[in-house]
């Protein structure tokens, strides 16, 4: 298998905070890989590398053996590098249909005489969109809320849409930073069955970071640790599970009932 | 709403703004329907702005200025025709919107507003110093009316406001098709991705700032256009019409009407030169009326008439399908 994004010594440094630390890490095409680590070790700053919304202090990215470092967000996005956000980030004032329509905009290319005039490819255009869209809404089980304002939807199918905007795009690599943050039990089943989806039926190569460790062990092929901004290991689940250093940065050296 | 439903609501909006000038034949009523014309074109392509891509513009009399101006100066110094003057207007305004698109866009919220505002200052002060063109605070006279056209037979000279009002509702119905057109196209469609979640856009693959910049780009446009309709019906302009004020006029017109929609503005245009000459009777409480009317409606009906009106059709259309 190919790697379908690699990391080279990426770092970051806010001051003298060294976020990202020479990190070395590759995603393989076709498996779903999760980025694990304690609170404040720097995924979600990986993520913010990776997808542009930061630029490295040094490092490179490549993708599909592109070097992408320091693109902005909607370039890496159109070349097919897509992300989703830790806090809940979606199109609120809109409906769900519409929201998801959104997501497709760069895969449309009408131009404005054609819109003017209404043209025959441009109505063909927009009904592709909305075949598709429905597609997508039954795909991550939205579809019977597809008519509803997104701010008045429950919060697990918030959580739902965010992914779906992001198939929306037509990604080759999906990078989900913690979906099933505030999922209940159901919503976080229904979640997995639809990343596994992703990967079987889409093709699409998963990337996400985790702390639901249910979750990531149930659906990893591989899993990544990252510990102060390095990255502590890689491998299958359950010996990345084994491993004493992974024990150490979550629980800490030795045993210690109280933490604080 | 089905479609004979909606087909006779617009054809009876037609009949009534075609016979409208002929119910109301005093010269002092079609002044006020022209105006509210003029504002019509100004509040939609605000709406495109601030509505739609979510960029609260203060500086639109900048651009409605530019373009009074420059048909005025072109018509009285080279004695151009009105009909070669509002394009030249509408591109002049656009060129402007979009250098100055290029430079403001990267603020947002209050910070752009507040730019956006001093950039109308600036136009202003402009329009009042640079005396040899502008001629300054004394403004502009002489700007003369349309070149008289014929239309199969029937001769238009724009003598009287009827003519005016006629290719007002001319300018209104085909600016309002065009906005149509783009707000409900891709372009409508990155564009409100862009007012809901700027970061969330980017991520989706859009070039907020490409996005951001066209919707200012082309309102800036049409304002112009608006403008160079304004010099050639009122045939005097001084910098006092395109002030800061005015910028908030309009915006307070789209934010009335609803912002997210295109009927909203012009709804909002209509009403707003209509009911400050109704409130003269009211006198000195005139100035109060009006601004405890628009508080209120800022409380209770935050998305404007229209948008309120829509919002609950959705809301009704959910609850209908939940039950049946």
């Amino acid at each position: 298998m190919d790697a379908l994004l690699e990391a080279r010594s990426l770092s970051i440094h806010f001051g003298g905070l060294k976020a990202v630390e020479n990190v070395d890490l590759d995603v393989r095409e076709g498996e779903i890989m999760s980025l694990i680590g304690p609170n404040g070790a720097g995924k979600t700053t990986f993520f913010n590398l990776v997808s542009g919304f930061l630029k490295p202090t040094s490092g490179t990215v490549k993708f599909m053996g592109k070097d992408i470092t320091g693109m902005e967000p909607h370039e890496t996005a159109r070349l097919g590098l897509v992300r989703t956000f830790q806090k809940t980030n979606i199109f609120a004032d809109v409906t769900v249909a519409d929201s998801i329509r959104i997501g497709f905009g760069q895969h449309r290319h009408a131009g404005l005489i054609g819109i003017l005039g209404n043209s025959a490819s441009v109505r063909k255009e927009n009904a592709d969109v909305h075949e598709k869209a429905d597609e997508i809404m039954k795909f991550c089980a939205l579809y019977d809320w597809r008519d509803f304002l997104v701010k008045n939807i429950p919060y697990g199918k918030q959580r739902l849409l965010s992914v779906a905007l992001a198939l929306a795009t037509s990604p080759k690599l999906l990078l989900l930073d913690e979906p099933a943050t505030g999922l209940n039990p159901t919503e976080t089943k229904e979640l997995i069955d639809i990343i596994f989806n992703i990967r079987n039926k889409l093709k699409i190569t998963v990337f996400l970071i985790e702390h639901n460790m249910n979750l990531v062990v149930s659906i990893s092929d591989r899993l990544a640790v990252l510990c102060y901004g390095e990255k502590l290991t890689e491998g299958i689940p359950s010996e990345v599970a084994k491993d004493p250093r992974v024990i150490e940065a979550y629980l800490g050296r030795g045993f210690q009932p109280n933490v604080s | 709403m089905n479609k004979t439903a909606k087909l006779g609501i617009i054809s009876a909006a037609a009949v009534l703004f075609l016979i409208l000038p002929h119910l109301f034949t005093m010269d002092y009523y079609l002044h006020i329907f022209v105006m509210s014309e003029i504002y019509a074109v100004l509040a939609m392509s605000l709406a495109l702005i601030v509505g739609f891509s979510g960029q609260v513009s203060m500086g639109h009399a900048a651009f409605y200025g530019v373009g009074a101006y420059v048909s005025a100066i072109l018509s009285t110094r080279l004695g151009m025709s009105f009909w070669v003057n509002f394009w030249i207007s509408g591109l002049a305004a656009g060129l402007i919107s979009y250098l100055t698109g290029r430079l403001v866009l990267r603020l947002r919220g209050h910070v752009l507003a507040i730019t956006t505002a001093f950039f109308c200052v600036l136009v202003n002060v402009i329009m009042v110093n640079w005396i040899p063109v502008t001629n300054g605070p004394m403004g502009i006279v002489g700007i003369p009316r349309p070149t008289p056209i014929n239309l199969f037979g029937l001769k238009i000279a724009f003598e009287t406001r009827m003519h005016y009002y006629y290719l007002g509702l001319l300018f209104v119905v085909a600016s309002a098709w065009f906005l149509y057109r783009i707000t409900t196209s891709r372009l409508g469609d990155n564009l409100i991705g862009v007012r809901e979640n700027e970061e969330l856009a980017k991520s989706l693959g859009i070039d907020t700032m490409k996005n951001k910049v066209f919707a200012f780009t082309v309102g800036g446009a049409f304002a112009g256009l608006a403008g160079s309709f304004y010099a050639h019906y009122i045939l005097f302009i001084s910098p006092v019409t395109f002030t800061i004020g005015e910028s908030i006029n309009v915006l307070v017109m789209v934010i009335f009407g609803g912002m997210s929609t295109l009927l909203g503005p012009v709804f909002g245009a209509i009403l707003l030169s209509i009911l400050p000459e109704f409130l003269r009777m009211a006198g000195a409480l005139r100035l109060i009326i009006y601004g405890v009317s628009l508080i209120c409606f800022i409380i209770w009906l935050p998305q404007g008439v229209w948008g309120s009106l829509k919002n609950w059709w959705i809301n009704k259309k959910n609850s209908d399908s939940a039950a049946g």
